[in-house]
């Protein structure tokens, strides 16, 4: 993962989850990573301009319901909390980009951010080698940030 | 007659005295709430010190006030039956500094202001009026007559 | 009499949240009406009365700075507001719409208060 970007990811990735879903956030050391049987859902954003590079967010489907319960302000039980959980994933990548991106490079250079997708499950594997870790709400959540796919 | 109501940590006081003023000393990584509703001449502070009663589900039960989650539900619904009304409350934070300056110590300021922001968030409360987190002690005062609300940090006042 | 607010955001979350804090701010509202892309705001403008547009950048098929550009283009939509949210952080492209004559700005993650703010600088008192 490139450093700044890493970097910049330790501090917004947080900041981000606090702020736009109220979720207590910490960075998780390697005893609390998820075993290889994880089941997580994710979302893919790739952007291009001076750099370019893609990023991917993991996390299991019961954080999802969390994630957009919280942004809505409804209860974590109610039916719109469940459907809107992918997209509230998506969501929080597509801030988590847009904010790491002026922190790596300031705010100068002008970056175009796709729209964020579903991420390919098989990606998963790979992502958990040397993404970074972190714990929403005591729940393992991944970020991997790369060079142009 | 008008008098100094002291609000303690993990308490929270209310006065419906137009005089009274309303106090809370040594917000560090603490949060204080202030409502005030002119209409009604009620005015409170809440003084918590925790975030999350699943930190320690016993003492919830014997102090609500202790913890956010718990503390401001039970705050605002004292505040109701004091004749407080939503709808022309003004409420105000202070607080959440982060006292030590440490990587490995998890910033429980922080966490006590993310819990009222998710609390109001979720029941449709505007916060007029906030100085939360940096890294400075606060004391926070509410006059319950002019709902007049300030704190002092370090010998200086603020306006809230 | 209240505001129609045309919301564009690629994002249900984004959008439910947006309507949630417009009530919040109690903001006088007839309709708050909702919209995916820059092309069904079009379609929706080309339709409907609305008093003030807030839009994303990045969206599918047709993007914020286009939408803003296409409505500062045609003199049926030219004078209506519009206020952009995103998680957009590059000063020349925010320096750019703003040439291109949005009226207010806000950056991705956003609190109610600075929504209500955002509304009250675009759109004056309401109380």
């Amino acid at each position: 993962m490139n450093e700044e970007m890493r970097q910049a990811l330790e501090i917004v990735s947080i900041r981000i989850l606090e702020d736009a879903a109220f979720l207590f956030v910490e960075p998780a050391d390697e005893g609390a990573r998820p075993g290889p049987d994880w089941r997580a859902a994710g979302a893919e954003l790739r952007w291009t301009g001076p750099r370019e590079g893609t990023m991917r967010v993991w996390a299991e489907p019961s954080l999802l319901r969390v994630l957009s319960a919280n942004m809505l302000g409804i209860e974590e039980d109610e039916p719109a909390a469940e459907a809107a959980g992918p997209d509230a994933l998506r969501e929080i990548l597509n801030m988590v980009v847009g904010n790491c991106l002026t922190e790596a490079w300031g705010p100068g250079p002008v970056f175009h951010l796709e729209v964020p997708l579903e991420a390919d499950p098989d990606l998963l594997v790979g992502d958990a080698e040397d993404g970074f870790w972190i714990l929403a709400e005591e729940r393992p959540m991944l970020f991997r940030c790369g060079g142009p796919p | 007659m008008s008098a100094r109501v002291v609000v303690g940590i993990s308490e929270r006081s209310f006065s419906t005295q137009a005089g009274d003023q309303v106090v809370t000393h040594a917000l560090g990584s603490c949060v204080g709430v202030v409502i005030h509703d002119p209409q009604a001449c009620v005015g409170g502070i809440l003084h918590y010190m925790l975030p999350a009663s699943s930190l320690d589900p016993d003492k919830s039960r014997t102090n609500p006030f202790m913890f956010g989650d718990t503390g401001i539900p039970a705050f605002f619904k004292e505040a109701y039956a004091l004749g407080a009304v939503k709808d022309r409350m003004r409420v105000v934070i202070a607080g959440g500094a982060r006292v030590i300056e440490s990587v490995q110590t998890l910033d429980i300021g922080a966490r006590n202001v993310v819990i009222a922001r998710k609390l109001f968030w979720k029941n449709g409360v505007m916060i007029a009026a906030e100085d939360v987190e940096g890294n400075r002690p606060r004391t926070l005062f509410l006059e319950v007559g002019s709902g007049k609300t300030w704190f002092t940090t370090r010998g200086e006042v603020f306006a809230l | 009499m209240g505001y129609t607010v045309l919301v564009v955001d690629d994002s249900e979350t984004i959008r439910g949240a947006l309507a949630r804090a417009f009530g919040m701010a109690k903001l006088p509202m007839d309709e708050i009406i909702q919209a995916r892309d820059g092309l069904e705001a079009i379609e929706v403008l080309r339709e409907r009365w609305v008093d003030i547009v807030l839009t994303d950048i990045n969206m599918p098929r047709m993007g914020g700075e286009q939408l803003v550009q296409a409505m500062k283009a045609d003199p049926a939509f030219a004078d209506i507001p519009v206020a952009v949210v995103s998680t957009e952080g590059s000063q020349t492209r925010v320096e750019g719409l703003r040439r291109a004559g949005i009226a207010g700005y806000l950056r991705k993650p956003c609190r109610p208060e600075e929504i209500r703010e955002l509304l009250h600088q675009v759109l004056g008192d309401w109380k």
